[in-house]
């Protein structure tokens, strides 16, 4: 994908097409509720516990800052039949990624990250992404076979196992913290160490199931090519 | 006494997640969403639209399960291919995002607020279904049924089960058991029904 800003500026015209049709199917989720309140999604996520196999799984790593929405889509996947269902979609937004620093992948000043639209939807706060923040995100890329119910962007990434793939900005540039408590060692072979202390103090404290890796840049890119 | 044990639990901790106040058991065991069905045992109808027979059986094993691990309600779930007026509309589709499957629904949460309409939308991703055996498929389906119950995320180690983590097929990977739901989610749905 090599998405210019020429084309980035068309997509921001397609969108704004597409944005009444996307918002008319994202009332019609609303309909789930009475209309005092929004709907909520609940996505279900492989759960991923270590750096080494976000790394190897992911795409693209990414550090960036989150731009504006510059389209929105309700995803049918595809299924034709099922699209005339408002039920049967999930609403997407597409947001414009300034990428500071790729770990992995190829190098581009901008992506597309699509996410599901919390314009119009309660979402777990994990799955939150806030335009003018930066984060290391681990990355999937998606074109018209592999998201055959997107067509307002022709390619673009999504987060790799949702929460997951997220890391907020930590102290400093180089460091970042996971936005998933599944995420739990830098190395694979530490997983099983770090789950059996954190299953045992689960549920003692608060404070202990709040917790959160912290991860270096360096840390990331030890296991990129590696 | 068993609603003292459960309003006693039910105020003990709140958490704010989705769509506001949460309600979570001691130590994390269950979750409630805020959601709930009508009644003390309501009787649901489910329908599939336009999902192909992985997910198919999935949810129809996974129904069952509920059903067997609860006995004292005599049933929870049963299909309306035709009807309209059904609770449970259950979709799949080659969804552009990574996740498994989800659960969508609307009410002002709080504890056990009615399902508006009812209702309660299950999605499952056949963009990620190429991945997973049949045992991890009726897992996501059962947890996607959860949800619908009224139940929410939960974070509990393979010492304790449940089938509501965020990862549902976690205790079949990591703990060598798929015989849920099991007695924490059970725990959560007696809460609520």
């Amino acid at each position: 994908m090599n998405m210019s800003s020429m084309a980035l500026r068309r997509l921001a015209i397609l969108s704004v097409g597409l944005l009444a049709g996307a918002g008319a199917l994202v009332v019609s989720a609303q309909a789930l509720g009475s209309g005092t309140a929004l709907p909520s999604i609940v996505p279900s996520y492989q759960a991923v516990h270590s750096i080494e196999r976000l790394v190897e799984h992911a795409d693209r790593v990414v550090v960036g800052q989150l731009g504006d929405v510059v389209a929105r889509e309700v995803d049918f996947g595809g299924d034709v039949a099922a699209s005339a269902d408002a039920g049967a979609g999930v609403p997407m937004a597409f947001y414009e990624l300034h990428v500071h620093e790729t770990v992995k992948g190829d190098a581009r000043d901008t992506v597309v990250v699509g996410m599901i639209d919390e314009g119009g939807v309660n979402l777990p706060s994990a799955l939150r992404l806030t335009s003018g923040a930066t984060y290391l995100l681990f990355l999937r890329d998606r074109d018209s076979e592999s998201a055959p119910g997107i067509t307002v962007v022709e390619e673009f990434y999504v987060l790799l196992w949702g929460p997951a793939g997220v890391f907020d900005s930590g102290r400093g540039s180089e460091e970042f913290v996971a936005r998933s408590t599944e995420v739990v060692a830098i190395n694979e072979a530490d997983v099983a160490h770090e789950l059996t202390a954190g299953s045992a103090s689960s549920g003692a404290s608060e404070e202990a199931e709040l917790e959160r890796l912290t991860v270096t840049l360096d840390e990331v890119r030890a296991h990129v090519g590696g | 006494m068993r609603k003292q044990i459960a309003v006693s639990i039910l105020v003990g901790t709140l958490v704010g997640l989705v769509g506001g106040a949460l309600v979570a058991g001691p130590g994390d065991a269950w979750v409630l969403n805020g959601c709930k069905f009508p009644g003390s045992n309501p009787q649901l109808e489910y329908k599939f639209v336009s999902v192909g027979s992985t997910w198919t059986d999935a949810f129809n094993a996974g129904q069952q399960k509920w059903d067997t691990k609860t006995p004292g309600y005599g049933g929870w779930f049963t299909e309306n291919a035709s009807g309209t007026d059904t609770e449970i509309y259950v979709y799949d589709a080659n969804y552009s995002e990574t996740w498994w499957g989800l659960a969508e629904g609307g009410c002002d949460s709080g504890g056990g607020q009615p399902w508006y309409n009812d209702k309660v939308n299950i999605k499952f991703n056949l963009s990620t279904a190429g991945s997973m055996n049949t045992t991890e498929r009726r897992l996501v389906a059962i947890h996607e049924m959860g949800h619908g119950l009224g139940l929410a995320h939960s974070s509990l180690g393979c010492s304790d089960p449940v089938v509501m983590r965020s990862d549902p097929t976690y205790a079949y990977d990591n703990c060598g058991t798929s015989d849920a739901p099991y007695a924490n989610d059970v725990a959560g749905v007696d809460v609520l029904y």
